[in-house]
């Protein structure tokens, strides 16, 4: 295997992380007020995700590619131009599958323009990732954002609405959980698990081999 | 019979209160609203009361599973059980009331740590979670003194209670005693407002619940209410009905004042208390929903630990104020005097007897001072407080005396001008008089001539001990400069010695070249050692007369007359010197044992 292939398969491996045990959402604790008071509907966390998507990707190609050749007051400044023109093509995808689901999402697609990956991390990008790191770490954190944000909508909507994607299934059992206090609590219960899964698949530090336990 | 010993484990001295007792004063105060609940609406208010504390129980029994922690016995989810019911309706579904026990057991309770570690107050955030839910079924009230069925749904009717009149900008269709006395429709424990008052008190007497809380809250609340009323009318009518209705009073005494979401300090209560107040009315006077003190009460409980460190840093401030307005003021702080040193007190105190008292002339008889230096002595010099004293005393003892044989004096001259009443009696009379002033002054001369010796001796006793001290180093001096002679004297007797023997040597007839040879580098090393001695000297110089003497005790070596080839004899100084240290002779001893394993 070439030099290349193992450094992308190296990428790769370390960039699996952020869908779950390094997820964005759950384990680094980044915007979890939008999802907690925008992702109500299954609908709702499909147009952040691909709002997230198209912010992340491109902000951090563009400063492993560029970030360096630039002055370092005009970076972050860059970056959020460019994470906000991303917003068009979004909001051009999402409007695909549903007229009104932008505006029922509010101002939260904005907020996500201005986060802390492409505002923050992108500098740390620029500094020491290359190109294909900055590619796949950005895939995956926007596939780790998209998999919290569908738990969490499907969650909120069946159980708030009694419906799927706008289907109605069954009566409402629980609306509260659309508010954006019950938004918190479900990511709170969310990270929970992820830390149990944790330190359930953790391997201890020290192990004792077999022969001394066999001679214990 | 044996008798039994008790055995407990520390802490030995405990007080009477705990939080089992705390919590079943509580459950003693919701006691009557329960059988007041019983009047009014039968029996199933009694059986939620039930359902809800056991499903309590059970969501904390789940949670310590989870937890993985032993169960405790503190009566905090029973407390929660009981609570919740009283907000609701008293036909509210039974799994609406566990929801909301669930949520406040399971989601406030059990993930931040069980019983004294909730952020929030368990039984609003319950009571909120349903209200949100089921808004249609959690305030809408059934009208009082109708019999409601136990399990299944209620058919009673719905009436509007004045917490909705006042929302809507009504005025309550009943009157205020009806409100006090519970006769309306409204949440289960919160109508009847005296029986709610009542056990509030009882709680406050017991000391389960700090009165700064409700108080705070309700004084302010009320003044809002009079000064901005939702409905036109009398002030105190507004006052009333805001007051009565919903569930302000039972939150108060009930809800406010929990005592992990409270803040601990009262400083910190009263102004948790008026912020609360203003939540409440402003949630109440521009919320659409009725549940505007649990809202309140949940945002409060996010600031109580901020309250606390308010309430800290004001009291640090007020404690400091004195500093705080040195500081305003631009005063610089005094600085703090520094203590005196004792040891140089002690000199001056020296110097100062010294010059003060140089002249001092013990006698058996009397005592003699010459105060005529200390009178000249300035005043700055005798700053110290036990001289000032004694030269006081030294002072007044010469004019006290004066004084009294000038009494004396006068006595004698005021018994002679008297007219004598008759000879015997005033003699007798001015022999007792004069016999017993006399008595009295020679007393008073004694106890000052007395003191002035006891202070004169301990003058005395200073200097003299600044005397014995120099006289102990200058004879500790002495001393050794003695010992510095003697042994110096010593050494050069031993030198003297040592040079005569040589001296010897040379004279000898020289018996072979070899011998010769022999004998120069005997009076080589000799020299050698000559000098080593010489350096030796100078170190047991330096020692006392007592090892000396020892090391004149030990007898001296066997001396090797014949002499083999490369062994080293012993020579004659060191056998001269084997008498001087006890060291040499040791060393000496080991270059033998030395030379002999060679």
């Amino acid at each position: 295997m070439s030099e290349k292939a193992k450094n992308l398969s190296a990428e790769i491996k370390d960039s699996l992380g952020y869908l779950f045990f390094k997820n964005p959402v759950l384990v680094a604790g980044l915007v979890i007020g939008q999802l907690a008071a925008g992702c109500t509907t299954m609908q709702n966390g499909a147009a952040l995700s691909v709002t997230y998507f198209f912010i992340v990707v491109p902000v951090l190609v563009f400063a492993a590619a560029v970030g360096k050749n630039l002055p370092a007051w005009a970076r972050v400044i860059a970056y959020m131009i460019l994470s906000s023109l991303m917003l068009l093509p979004s909001y051009y995808i999402c409007g695909g599958f549903s007229a009104t689901i932008f505006d029922s999402v509010g101002i939260y697609p904005a907020l996500l323009a201005v986060s802390t990956v492409p505002v923050v991390y992108s500098e740390k990008v620029a500094e020491r990732f290359s190109l294909s790191k900055a590619f796949f770490n950005g895939i995956f954190l926007a596939l780790g954002f998209a998999l919290t944000a569908m738990i969490l909508g499907t969650a909120r909507e069946f159980f708030g609405n009694g419906s799927l994607w706008g289907y109605k299934l069954a009566e409402a059992s629980f609306p509260a959980v659309k508010l954006p206090f019950w938004g918190f609590i479900l990511l709170g219960f969310m990270a929970a698990g992820v830390n149990g899964v944790r330190e359930i698949m953790k391997k201890p530090e020290y192990e004792i081999p077999k022969e001394e336990e066999a001679e214990e | 019979m044996k008798e039994k010993l008790m055995f407990q484990n520390a802490p030995h001295v405990r007080q009477s209160e705990s939080v089992v007792t705390m919590m079943s004063d509580v459950i003693v105060a919701l006691l009557p609203i329960y059988l007041m609940s019983f009047f009014y609406y039968g029996a199933r208010s009694l059986v939620l009361g039930i359902v809800g504390a056991v499903s309590c129980a059970v969501f904390a029994f789940i949670g310590s599973i989870v937890l993985k922690e032993k169960l405790s016995v503190d009566l905090t989810p029973v407390i929660t059980g009981l609570i919740l019911p009283l907000l609701m309706p008293a036909d509210i579904p039974y799994y609406i009331l566990i929801a909301a026990c669930s949520v406040a057991i399971l989601v406030v309770k059990v993930p931040f740590g069980g019983t004294g570690n909730n952020l929030f107050n368990p039984a609003a955030v319950g009571f909120a979670s349903v209200a949100l839910c089921w808004p249609e079924l959690v305030f809408r009230y059934p009208a009082p003194m109708q019999v409601i069925e136990i399990f299944g749904e209620s058919t009673a009717a719905a009436a509007q209670s004045p917490a909705y009149s006042l929302a809507i900008g009504a005025v309550p269709d009943y009157e205020v005693l009806d409100m006090i006395l519970g006769s309306v429709p409204g949440p289960m424990g919160a109508t009847n407002i005296f029986v709610v008052v009542a056990c509030g008190i009882f709680l406050i007497v017991k000391k389960a619940v700090n009165w700064m809380s409700p108080v705070s809250f309700l004084v302010p609340y009320a003044v809002l209410s009079m000064i901005f009323p939702r409905i036109g009318g009398s002030s105190f009518e507004a006052l009333c009905y805001e007051l009565f209705s919903g569930t302000v009073i039972f939150g108060a005494f009930f809800m406010l004042t929990e005592p992990v979401t409270s803040p601990k300090r009262d400083f910190g209560k009263l102004m948790a208390g008026i912020t609360s107040a203003v939540a409440v009315f402003l949630f109440r006077y521009f919320g659409e929903l009725e549940m505007g003190f649990a809202n309140a009460l949940i945002l409060m409980n996010v600031f109580s630990p901020l309250f606390d460190t308010a309430c800290e840093k004001i009291l640090r401030v007020y404690r400091n104020k004195e500093l705080l307005l040195k500081k305003l003021g631009g005063k610089k702080a005094e600085p703090k005097e520094e203590p005196k040193p004792v040891v140089r007190v002690l000199e001056k105190k020296e110097a100062v007897v010294r010059e003060t008292v140089p002249a001092l002339e013990v006698t058996d008889d009397a005592v003699e001072i010459d105060l005529s230096a200390a009178d000249e002595a300035p005043e700055e010099e005798l700053a110290y407080e036990e001289l000032v004293e004694n030269e006081d005393l030294e002072e007044e003892i010469p004019t006290e005396s004066e004084e009294e044989t000038l009494e004396v004096e006068e006595i004698f001259e005021e018994v002679i001008e008297e007219e004598p009443v008759s000879e015997e009696t005033a003699d007798e009379v001015a022999t007792e008089e004069i016999s017993e002033e006399l008595v009295e002054n020679e007393d008073l001369v004694e106890e000052i001539s007395v003191e002035s010796e006891e202070e004169t001796l301990e003058v005395e006793e200073i200097i003299d001990e600044v005397a014995t001290e120099e006289e102990t180093s200058d004879e500790e001096l002495v001393e050794n400069e003695d010992l510095v002679e003697e042994i110096s004297a010593e050494s050069e007797e031993e030198t003297l010695e040592v040079e005569e023997i040589s001296e010897e040597v040379i004279e000898e007839e020289p018996v072979s070249e070899e011998t010769a040879d022999e004998v120069a580098t005997e009076e080589e090393t000799s020299d050698e050692e000559l000098v080593e001695n010489e350096d030796l000297v100078e170190e047991i110089s330096a020692e006392s007369e007592e090892e000396t003497l020892e090391v004149e005790e030990i007898p001296e070596e066997p001396v090797h007359k014949k002499h083999s080839g490369k062994k080293k004899n012993p020579s004659l100084v060191d056998i001269l010197l084997a008498g001087v240290s006890k060291k040499y002779v040791k060393k000496s001893h080991k270059t033998e044992d030395e030379e002999a394993a060679e």
